[in-house]
């Protein structure tokens, strides 16, 4: 695993890369690499071994410059646009997870032909009647000043999972720790906070524009983001496979059940 | 006194102000505010007793010395030129606030207007301190 800093327009991005073979670009969500851990996942490490993974942390977040110019999602896209200028990535494929994912299917109805192959894992990004986003600012204040209880229900289908409490843990953790996961906060703020909270309009009546092959993937118990928007994004992505949700797994199902998620991204790439 | 800090935050429930999920501080001030943070603390809103409220700095409690001692540490510290205070918390009876406001009017105020003007003068020698003083009385 290397990391180094790509300079983007005037600002400074932070992504690590590892392995070789096609092109996998991964835009990293709550409990992530980046936002929790400034090294890869053990899901990641199984990515690497049959892809070329480049996972650059977002604005604000880890080593990246912050951008206080992001306001909406939009912005983010073009951010992501610039970065794929500076890595000159033409055909990837491109796999996004939670906030990450939406940022994916935001980049991939702009550029359907940039994308070889799209995998969105509990991606937010849609509105869908009945069924609302779980408020995570709410969720990451503390319960009686320490408890992230809340926070860790939000995020895994089991709040006590050894990882979840690992990478949310109660109390006060290691300071750098601490900081990695305001930075993410603070970056999903600048997007999801104030209403339209992790959602863009627009986007559903522009799914159709995604013509790469699609694999949408849920956690089984999903308490921040509702399967019923991944049905939604597997329905509206016109090459997209039926839903595939992989069970014991929560919001983070690459944290939860490592193994099955990268095993189902890899077969998926390979096909 | 328990009454008079009603609706100030407490460690129930979840505060909906300030903390990580409210991240509109940047992440550098953040980390500093880490630095000091304890989990778990009490907040002003669950203070039982005197000592506790005292020990909070939220608040400056206490007999006129006391209260002219702690102001002055932060005048001499922040360099504070304008101080705005509110007399009154919760349900307090409106007779106390005014009785407070009085000493504090007759007992403190003179003597950090004074100091602070001397305080201003040694610091900001280019400044006329003594006049921006006068237009202010």
């Amino acid at each position: 695993m290397s990391g180094r800093v790509l300079e983007v327009n005037q600002r400074k991005v932070w992504l690590l890369e590892d392995g070789d073979d096609m092109p996998l670009l991964y835009l990293h969500g709550f409990a992530d690499v980046h936002s929790v851990k400034e090294s890869w996942l053990p899901f990641h490490e199984q990515l690497t071994q049959r892809a070329h993974l480049i996972a650059p942390a977002h604005p604000g977040c880890a080593q990246t410059d912050e951008n206080k110019d992001i306001d909406v999602i939009e912005d983010v896209v073009f951010h992501y646009l610039e970065v794929l200028d500076a890595l000159d990535l033409r055909k990837f494929d491109l796999v996004g997870s939670c906030v990450g994912g939406w940022i994916a299917a935001e980049i991939a109805v702009r550029h359907p032909e940039k994308i070889r192959k799209l995998v969105l894992i509990g991606a937010t990004g849609l509105f869908v009647e009945r069924a609302l986003i779980g408020d995570v600012f709410m969720m990451a204040q503390p319960e009686r000043g320490s408890s992230y209880a809340g926070l860790r229900n939000m995020l895994f289908a089991n709040a006590e999972h050894p990882q979840a409490l690992e990478f949310f843990p109660d109390g006060m953790g290691v300071l750098e720790d601490e900081l990695r996961r305001y930075q993410m906060l603070r970056f999903g703020s600048r997007i999801g906070f104030k209403p339209p909270y992790f959602y863009n309009r627009s986007l559903k009546n522009r799914l159709h524009r995604i013509s790469a092959p699609t694999l949408v993937i849920w956690g089984q118990q999903d308490n921040m983001v509702p399967r019923a928007h991944g049905e939604t994004y597997a329905r509206s992505i016109p090459n997209a496979q039926p839903l595939k949700v992989i069970e014991q797994a929560g919001h983070s199902a690459p944290v939860e059940m490592p193994e099955v998620t990268a095993q189902l991204v890899l077969d998926f790439l390979s096909q | 006194m328990k009454n008079c800090l009603k609706g100030h935050l407490r460690r129930e429930g979840r505060q909906l102000t300030f903390g990580p999920g409210v991240p509109y501080i940047p992440a550098p001030a953040w980390k500093e505010y880490l630095k000091g943070y304890k989990p778990g603390r009490k907040l002003l809103g669950d203070v039982e007793n005197w000592e506790e409220l005292d020990a909070s700095q939220s608040i400056i409690v206490g007999s006129p010395e006391t209260v002219y001692r702690r102001i002055w540490k932060l005048i001499e510290q922040a360099k504070v030129g304008n101080l705005l205070i509110q007399f009154h918390i919760g349900n307090m009876p409106a007779e106390l606030a005014r009785k407070s406001m009085k000493i504090f009017a007759e007992k403190v105020a003179p003597r950090l207007r004074e100091d602070s003007l001397k305080l201003f003068q040694q610091q900001f020698s280019g400044i006329n301190v003594e006049h921006a003083a006068e237009t202010l009385h």
